[in-house]
């Protein structure tokens, strides 16, 4: 018996030497990141723009050098393999958002309108980074918002295409059947789509659920660090991410339909309702896990992606 | 050198064929006549003995005329002897054992021939196994019930992923990995209320045996570990009941003899149910109720022949309001007859014809109708035999077939406009076909050899999609044992075993009803797996007995679902290979139980090492090289220490708590963190900083601890008993995370800043419950 114990007590040692198995660091240096969304029927501005960056260790989050002004960035389009034009973008400072930080970001300063099925390549190069970042996209086909997709022209009900303060309203139970978030598009195709909810109501304990799940009416205190969060999807973001197919309808034209979301709608209040139809490099980039990995970034990590479709907005009520 | 042994083998054979006596019978419960599996029988004077199978059959030959004693005996059970005479060689005797429990005191003693009588000198070598009967179940302190599961999840080399997860992660295998058996047919899904509960009903359970590696030849068609759950038969000498309730269920079984001309038979049924849904109202609960029942009945047509059927239903119905109305259902259905024959003494069989099958549905619907339905499900229809042929007291050959015809599908339909393409829409028939044979050699009074070999066939029979090729694959699986007895008391012992595996499991993770299982197309290969497996086994005192093994497991061509395809194909251009990563892994460990039943106290304290790593091409990939690497997933514990133990003190000690018997139980389980990912970096995207995080496994989530206790109370009367019992999971109110996750969230100096929240597990949880028993 002591011959036993006195055998198993190195082999425990031993065993115990292994604890806290983990892998090595993955990510060993900073990658240099792209980060754009061409959308059809706009350029490249402050709104919409190129940004170039680098990604920094979690501990510098509100690190300048997250951001790169110095590159030297060149776009070319093309249509059915013709080369149409070639332009470059300048650098200039925006706010982050919810911060008062200034960034630097690349933007079009000839406003070249980005078109629906043309091909945009495009080149960085950054000083001190051997490599040329590339990436490149074909835009969508023309996808057109229908706000009200049945006709019902309402006053005061359904959705605006711009942001005001008396935005007009829509019971919550009518939402599905009076106001399907619609796109129209030219002919049957099968594209990949993207519908997201953005709650603009700030954090409070009076906001209130459009369904209670287990009593709760109000959203407790502690979730406001998820509903502020600024990394993946949140109560406050919702997505819908499909692969759809377009259908005729009775007056002859083809839609993207989406009549089932209003569980979107996690509170009532004033919501940004944008819908759009994807090229591949997006729809990866948000579908799958490292996304960033997948978006179409030669060289560098992130995504050039683009769009097309548009953003409206409404409030939920009771 | 192997000519010489199958010279050496049949040889034997042949000797031992007609020309010695045999002494056979079964072995049962003497209260109430069911059979009893394990006991060792002997005749003492020839130093010949056996143990009893399944269907507690026993069989000795006896090479000479003569006067001998048999023998039999297990542990806490009076030791039965019968004295009886061959008169010549060719006489079968025939003679069933009925044995009694032993009385507290006696046990006291029977204990001490524990040496002799456990595994350490059982004729078949039993690799990685570790038995529970329905006492233990009902022992292990459970969340709300007793439940099978969990009381095996308290067992060394079983790692829990989460509490509420039943899925069983063993030596390093995913779920999906172990065979189920209910009454010898699968059970694909065996989870109640997405994980918390396992299927089966403990009062319906007669004994469950887990083969955590290393496992004989008559399993096959799984990579890790066979659960093996044989219902009760039911008392075969009076009717009997017990009814339990606690806080969200209540359940019935009903047991008794019943006869059919002069034959003698039994029944058992067991039913259970939820009723969480009689109090959603006052709550605001979910919708949501399971029920599940067993129901058994054997008949006794002769001496050598004896059927048996049995059938288990069960499901699970959740609706709820999320906005869009989510109805979901889920539950396997089960159904075995048995056809037991004894052609001769020495030649022992089973038929089973069985059937099997679980499917889920799920719908969201709208004031629009249904806008999204998935069905999915499998289908398996089983016929073999196992047969037991007691060549002489040196070979017992164990033989038979498997026929398993599987059909699964996964159909989805929706209303929105989704690509058809990508909605899935998959059915797959497929047919394996195996046989098996495996010897228990006694070379000698020390060495016993257990050679086997398992052939296997598998053959897709049709597949809806139009672009995967069809599968046909053909395997050798050998299986190797070999055993040293060390003394009366000891043993050690090593094993090789390989495995195949062609079915797999679409999971995304945890056990939900959402799980989709799928053979083989002709783009996956079988999984493999080679087990390597040296034990040491030693009853230390009358008191104490003690298990090691040590373990190393390979795997190639695993199969990882991939979440990411969202289990869609392209139905015209999609094949299965589409919706895995691939890959490999391995797994190292040690398992170390000692077992105790020391006045009164009865239990274990065990320990776990283990190291599991996995590579699967598409996974956790490296950024810079864009390859796989090497990760612990989320079930790698290293270490793990469970303590289990229970203490009737009224029995033992005399004392009573208001003339009551007074028991008391504790689990105590201390488990390394699960492997997590953390985030190493971050960029701006322009709406959102992203997070790039880490490999899968960067660091380590905070230990898992856990203490729940329970008391029983109970009171005799003339017509049964009265226990009402309290139990209290996580007494300490540990905080066991299971993930934890991070955000990025604005600071109050207008830059930001990173935040994490854990997701926990059970906390303190009270529990109150009544059994009552007549």
């Amino acid at each position: 018996m002591k011959k036993l114990i006195l055998l198993f007590i190195p082999v425990l040692l031993l065993l115990s030497a292994c604890s806290d198995l983990t892998s090595p660091k993955r990510f060993k240096e900073s990658q240099y990141t792209l980060s754009a969304l061409l959308i059809a029927g706009t350029s490249i501005s402050p709104m919409n723009p190129v940004i170039v960056g680098k990604s920094v260790d979690i501990s510098q989050l509100n690190s300048p050098d997250m951001f790169i002004s110095n590159a030297v960035v060149n776009i070319t389009e093309s249509f059915q393999e013709a080369e149409i034009t070639t332009f470059g973008l300048v650098p200039y400072s925006i706010p982050v958002p919810n911060s008062t930080d200034m960034i630097t970001v690349y933007i079009d300063p000839n406003h070249h309108f980005i078109q629906p099925e043309h091909k945009y390549h495009i080149e960085i190069q950054i000083p001190g980074y051997s490599k040329t970042i590339i990436a490149e996209t074909t835009v969508p086909k023309q996808a057109q918002l229908e706000p009200d997709y049945n006709h019902l022209n309402i006053p005061g009900q359904g959705f605006s295409l711009t942001l005001s303060d008396s935005l007009p309203v829509i019971p919550f139970n009518r939402v599905n059947a009076d106001y399907p978030l619609a796109l129209k598009v030219d002919g049957e195709q099968t594209v990949n789509t993207l519908f997201e909810l953005y709650c603009l109501e700030d954090f409070s304990t009076d906001l209130e659920f459009t369904t209670t799940f287990l009593g709760q009416e109000h959203p407790p205190a502690s979730m406001e660090s998820d509903y502020y969060a600024s990394s993946g999807e949140t109560i406050r973001r919702i997505n819908f991410l499909a692969r759809m197919i377009s259908k005729q309808a009775d007056d002859g034209q083809y839609y993207i339909l989406l009549n089932d979301y209003k569980q979107g709608f996690i509170f009532y209040g004033r919501y940004m309702v944008t819908s759009n139809v994807i090229d591949d490099n997006y729809y990866y980039y948000k579908f799958k896990s490292d996304g960033y990995l997948y978006g179409g970034v030669v060289n560098g990590i992130g995504c050039f992606g683009s769009e097309s479709g548009g953003t409206m907005y409404t409030k939920i009520v009771k | 050198m192997i000519t010489k042994i199958g010279f050496s083998f049949l040889f034997s054979c042949l000797v031992s064929i007609g020309t010695a006596a045999t002494i056979s019978g079964f072995v049962t419960h003497k209260e109430s006549s069911e059979p009893m599996e394990y006991v060792n029988v002997q005749v003492t004077e020839i130093q010949a003995g056996t143990q009893s199978n399944k269907k507690g059959y026993y069989v000795i030959t006896i090479p000479k005329e003569g006067t001998y004693t048999l023998r039999a005996s297990m542990i806490s059970y009076t030791t039965l002897t019968h004295t009886f005479e061959i008169k010549s060689t060719d006489e079968n005797i025939q003679y069933n054992i009925p044995l009694d429990k032993a009385a507290v005191e006696m046990a006291k003693t029977v204990v001490t021939a524990k040496a002799e009588e456990d595994e350490v000198n059982s004729p078949t070598i039993h690799v990685g196994t570790i038995r529970q009967t329905t006492e233990d179940i009902q022992n292990t302190v459970s969340v709300a019930e007793a439940d099978v599961f969990r009381s095996v999840m308290t067992l060394p080399g079983v790692t829990p992923i989460s509490d509420f997860s039943s899925g069983l992660y063993i030596r390093g295998g995913s779920p999906d990995q172990n065979l189920i058996l209910l009454d010898d047919i699968d059970v694909y899904n065996p989870n109640h209320f997405g994980g918390i509960f396992s299927t089966f009903n403990a009062d319906a359970v007669d004994k469950v045996e887990l083969l955590k590696g290393g496992y004989p030849a008559k399993y096959g068609g799984r990579l890790s570990s066979v659960l093996d759950v044989t219902n009760r038969q039911g008392n075969r000498n009076f009717s009997q009941g017990v009814a339990r309730l606690s806080l969200i269920s209540s359940n019935a079984t009903l047991e008794g003899p019943w006869n059919l001309g002069d034959e003698k038979g039994s029944y058992m049924c067991s039913f259970r149910r939820t009723y969480v849904d009689l109090i959603k109202n006052i709550f605001d609960l979910p919708d949501y109720y399971f029920y599940d029942g067993h129901i058994k009945l054997n008949w006794d047509i002769s001496n050598t022949d004896k059927v048996s059927t049995s059938m288990y239903t069960g499901k699970d119905n959740l609706d709820m309001d999320v906005g869009a109305n989510i109805h979901l259902d889920w539950g396997n259905t089960t159904a075995t007859s048995q056809w037991m024959h004894i052609f001769s003494p020495t030649l022992f069989s089973q038929f089973i014809l069985a059937g099997s099958q679980f499917k889920s549905h799920f719908i969201q619907s709208s004031e629009n109708g249904e806008d999204f339905k998935r069905l999915n499900g499998i289908d398996d229809i089983t016929l073999k035999n196992i047969s037991n042929w007691k060549v002489n007291n040196d070979h017992q050959v164990d033989f038979g077939f498997d026929a398993k015809w599987n059909r699964t599908y996964l159909i989805g339909s929706s209303a929105y406009q989704y690509d058809p393409n990508s909605m899935p829409d998959v059915t797959v028939k497929a047919l394996t076909t195996s046989m098996f044979i495996q010897d228990a050699w006694a070379l000698d009074q020390n060495w016993t050899f257990q050679p086997g070999l398992r052939f296997s066939w598998y053959k897709t029979l049709s597949i809806s999609l139009k672009s995967p090729p069809g599968a046909s694959y053909v395997n050798l699986e050998p299986r190797l044992s070999l055993r040293r007895k060390l003394g009366e008391s000891a043993n050690v012992y090593a094993s090789y075993g390989r495995y195949h595996q062609y079915l797999t499991l679409l999971s995304e993770g945890e056990s939900t009803p959402f799980d989709v299982w799928m053979p083989l197309d002709g783009t996956l290969k079988p999984g493999i797996s080679n087990h390597y497996i040296v034990g040491f086994r030693k009853e230390l005192s009358i008191y104490f007995g003690m298990d090691l093994e040590m373990y190393y497991k390979n795997y190639l061509n695993l199969l990882e679902y991939n979440p990411a395809t969202d289990y869609t194909w392209n139905n015209e251009t999609g094949t299965l290979k589409d919706t895995f990563y691939t890959g490999k892994g391995h797994t190292i460990g040690t398992d170390f139980m000692l077992r105790n039943e020391w006045n009164g106290l009865k239990g274990f304290i065990s320990y776990t090492f283990s190291r599991t790593q996995r590579k699967m091409d598409g996974m956790n990939i490296n950024p810079q090289t864009h390859a796989s690497e090497y990760f612990y997933p989320k079930y790698d514990r290293t270490h793990s220490i469970n303590l289990v133990e229970n203490f009737n003190i009224s029995e033992n000690t005399g004392w009573q708590l208001w003339g009551a018997d007074f028991k008391v139980g504790m689990n105590f389980v201390y488990a390394t963190g699960q492997p997590s990912n953390k985030p190493e970096q971050v960029y701006f995207d322009g709406q959102q900083y992203q997070i790039l995080y880490s490999y899968q496994d960067r660091t380590r989530l905070p230990a898992y601890s856990r203490v729940d206790i329970s008391t029983k109370y109970e009171w005799q009367k003339k017509w049964g008993s009265i226990e009402p019992y309290i139990e209290a999971i996580n007494i300490l109110n540990h905080k066991n995370v299971s993930y934890r996750s991070y955000y990025i969230i604005p600071d109050d100096n207008g830059g930001y800043k990173l935040k994490s929240s854990d997701s926990t597990q059970f906390p303190f949880l009270p529990f109150i419950g009544i059994n009552i028993t007549w």
